[in-house]
């Protein structure tokens, strides 16, 4: 493999289409790959964030009208991933990259939790009693599940804690350039109690913002090549457009286990070039 | 007629935004290997990186270049400017929606994330 424009696009291509397939984003996969053809890492990830936009925003517009995305509760959190990815993507252009190998390695085993997640049937339980602070924000939410051929009704409890934890997301996601989805989802999940669709769809339109929060940091520090990252996006977004509408066709398990190998090689690789570099 | 909802014209906004991206995305792309005969991203060349500290200034120079002679380059910071405005306005068009429903709690919170944003792009 070479860094050139068509092994960059089907690099993006595929990453975007398992991220879409997966609901993680693309940056997972594509940093590594960019790492090992031997861009600078913090060129990858400074680059890659951009295009987290594209593979966001792509899901999120259908995800949105379908009201599967609960928007005040992603308007209340950006406020927290926002200020988490500016402060994440500063730190990234101070430390050296040594230390980022081992933590975008540590962070890529995160993304364990989003599959072991799909692998379980959630039972979701409704009609929780709100806090007030999640009540004063009108944290709540319907939509209809296909799936279970019913509207499901939810309320958002302990929004005072998943704010802060939020920017912990952020903090990773700006650090990492990736979206740190599997992340996201868990703080909906397990802090704010959200059901698992909603809480997969709301995560998607967040990072979007977070990755713009990322960018605007990374689109002054002169890393962004325009023919680099224009090539990651068109084949991420390509990817993802693709993968959203072949989701019913696909089987999980294969999927998965696609995923999963791609995801160990991409570890092993980074704790190698983190023990490597100087 | 019926006023769109939020999530209709936040629906709206990202699609629109990412598709025309693509499209002006892949046209640079063309550009560039049409242009140098070749498929290969060269790192080296300082041509290509983006260098701004004010992200509103360079919209500003990017449109001008493209409406100029433009080239490659030009075209792909084009893509990519639309590309980060996508969520920009999206945040925008949030803030101007919960006015018209005069839901000042998420006026003050959107305008929060806005003003986040919007400092972050002027002033590195």
């Amino acid at each position: 493999m070479s860094l050139d424009v068509a092994t960059i696009i089907l690099t993006s291509a595929f990453a975007g289409f398992i991220g879409s397939l997966i609901g993680l984003g693309g940056g997972t996969i594509v940093i590594p790959v960019l790492s090992i053809l031997g861009v600078p890492l913090k060129q990858a990830i400074a680059n890659s964030m951009i295009t987290l936009i594209a593979t966001s925003s792509g899901s999120a517009s259908a995800y949105v009208r379908e009201r599967l995305t609960n928007i005040k509760a992603a308007m209340y959190l950006e406020i927290f991933t926002v200020i988490g990815a500016i402060i994440g993507a500063t730190i990234t252009l101070l430390v050296p990259s040594k230390y980022l190998y081992f933590f975008f390695a540590a962070f890529l085993s995160s993304s364990f939790y989003g599959i072991r997640r799909k692998m379980l049937t959630s039972a979701f339980h409704d009609g929780t009693h709100q806090d007030r602070l999640s009540k004063w924000l009108e944290l709540e939410g319907n939509y209809y599940d296909e799936s279970l051929d019913r509207e499901v009704s939810y309320k958002i409890v302990r929004a005072h804690l998943g704010g802060p934890a939020m920017t912990i997301a952020g903090l990773a996601a700006g650090m990492l350039g990736i979206g740190a989805g599997a992340f996201k989802v868990a703080i909906h999940e397990l802090i704010l109690k959200m059901p698992p669709k909603a809480s997969s769809a709301t995560s998607n339109f967040i990072i979007g913002m977070t990755a713009l929060a990322g960018s605007t940091v990374f689109i002054a520090s002169g890393l962004v090549n325009v023919v680099l990252a224009g090539s990651i996006a068109v084949g991420a977004t390509i990817g993802s457009l693709a993968g959203s509408r072949l989701l019913p066709k696909i089987s999980d398990k294969t999927i998965r286990v696609l995923f999963l190998v791609v995801l160990i090689y991409l570890i092993l690789q980074m704790v190698y070039k983190g023990v490597t570099s100087t | 007629m019926r006023r769109p909802t939020l999530e209709e014209v936040i629906g709206y906004i990202l699609i629109i935004g990412v598709t025309t991206s693509l499209i002006i995305e892949s046209a640079g792309l063309a550009l560039y290997v049409v242009g140098k005969g070749a498929i290969e991203i060269d790192l080296s060349d300082p041509e290509a990186y983006v260098r701004s500290r004010d992200f509103f200034a360079y919209i500003i120079d990017v449109v001008s270049s493209v409406l100029g002679n433009p080239n490659y380059v030009d075209v792909m910071a084009l893509g990519l400017v639309l590309l980060m405005l996508t969520p920009y306005l999206r945040v925008v068009a949030s803030v101007v929606f919960f006015a018209f429903s005069r839901n000042y709690k998420y006026v003050v919170i959107t305008l929060i994330v806005l003003a986040m944003l919007t400092v972050s792009l002027i002033a590195h």
